[in-house]
């Protein structure tokens, strides 16, 4: 069921694309992996940036989640140094009526607003709490050097 | 059918061993002996048909088949291994006929094995299809011309009213209405997503409606619960196996809409994987 559900996604992704974000598989013969691209939104410190999101469909799909990763450095709460996302949808949350279309939404909206309560990166989750104008050019600083 | 004789089972024994080693020649003939000792014993029959299948020899297949069901006419395999016969004959409308009865017999069995047969239901549904859609094409082509030639000319150019009283004024109408019948032809279409399951996105085939309202492919669903969680997929709300209901007018409605586009069975069959069974393909 896997491969079927995942190139219906494609299609589907393909006839109506997303305004901040597209995805694809990395080569024509692996309908497993795909690499994503997301747009810094326009509300957040990540503006203007473009961040690299390599996806990797387990062989159960859509019975577990997608494990997605950040590929661009990302100063966030939520995203560490590897590039891992603290995200309920790709864990405990994680439902087989999502699509990888929702998940990339879901990423855009956790740039927009972290989740400092359930970090991944304890030290800027305190720097977001504390002082959220340094948290803010920080992660500015970041999406200039690594995203632009 | 009969009881077999301990001779005859052990016949039948070393038939599947042989199979599994991809001995089918040998298969074949400790099956046959088998029959010549409980010649009403459906299973080596069945057997024997599943070594033609794998030889692509159809005919034999149909006589095994056809013989089993002579005893037992509800049997699901003799039913199932009958259609693929007919697909690998061409003759794909009885075909289908064939997989919907062995469907209908797999109700009671595990969820690949009616996958299995609804894939290669949709095969044959969308061969049908195909043998005639191109048939339609070429009816549908010739009339086409006519009634251009008739109009003046399909760019509407200006003539003289042709046979019938037609003039460049009716090519509009006339292109409507054409356009209007080839549109059951027309692959460009969707399903209609109320028609597709959440989780497969596939056209329903046997649908349970959850207490959300939602509905979901049985064994898509059965999968979440045993994998996922025992959560509604859409909702969330706790959900149990026994919460389920086959949703029959959702089935109905889902079955009648692919029969009336049945190009979209291609979108059901596994891609490769059947087809090169009967195209002759590895």
């Amino acid at each position: 069921m896997a491969s079927k559900r995942i190139t219906k996604e494609l299609q589907d992704l393909q006839k109506d694309p997303p305004t901040s974000c597209s995805a694809g598989p990395r080569a024509d013969d692996d309908i497993f992996h795909w690499d994503a691209t997301i747009i810094g939104p326009a509300d957040s410190p990540y503006q203007g940036g473009l961040f690299f999101v390599a996806i990797h469909f387990p062989p159960d799909y859509p019975f577990k989640p997608p494990k997605v990763n950040f590929k661009t450095k990302v100063y966030h709460p939520n995203v560490n140094s590897q590039g891992s996302i603290c995200l309920d949808i790709l864990k405990e949350q994680w439902s087989p009526a999502l699509t990888i279309s929702k998940v990339l939404l879901s990423i855009c909206s956790l740039l927009t607003d972290p989740n400092p309560d359930d970090p991944l990166v304890p030290e800027i989750a305190q720097i977001y709490k504390t002082d959220p104008n340094r948290y803010a050019e920080l992660a500015k600083e970041w999406t200039r050097k690594y995203a632009m | 059918m009969s009881t077999p004789t301990p001779e005859a089972e052990s016949l039948k024994d070393r038939g599947n061993e042989l199979f599994a080693r991809g001995k089918y020649g040998a298969a074949i003939d400790a099956y046959t002996n088998a029959l010549d000792l409980c010649p009403r014993w459906i299973t080596p029959m069945k057997n024997r048909a599943l070594c033609y299948r794998q030889r692509r020899d159809w005919a034999n297949v149909r006589a095994d088949c056809e013989r089993a069901l002579s005893i037992d006419r509800d049997d699901m395999k003799a039913n199932y291994y009958l259609g693929l016969a007919m697909i690998g004959e061409g003759n794909h409308t009885d075909a289908a006929r064939q997989l919907k009865k062995a469907l209908e017999s797999a109700r009671t069995q595990g969820a690949s094995i009616q996958t299995e047969i609804w894939r290669m239901y949709a095969l044959a549904k969308y061969f049908e299809w195909a043998a005639l859609a191109s048939k339609r094409k070429a009816r549908y082509d010739a009339i086409e011309a006519k009634l251009a030639a008739a109009c003046g000319g399909a760019e509407g150019a200006a003539g003289a009213a042709g046979a019938g009283g037609l003039g460049p004024g009716d090519w509009d109408t006339v292109r409507e209405m054409l356009d209007a019948v080839r549109r059951e032809d027309d692959r460009s279409d969707e399903p209609p997503d109320c028609f597709c399951c959440k989780l497969t996105f596939e056209v329903f085939r046997d649908p349970v409606v959850a207490p959300s309202g939602h509905s979901y492919e049985r064994v898509a669903v059965m999968e979440h619960l045993r994998k996922v969680g025992k959560f509604d997929p859409v909702t969330r709300e706790p959900l149990v196996e026994s919460d389920l209901r086959p949703n029959h007018s959702l089935r109905n409605a889902a079955h009648e809409w692919l029969n009336a586009h049945a190009w979209a069975f291609a979108d059901i069959i596994n891609p490769n994987q059947e087809l090169a069974e009967f195209t002759g393909g590895s």
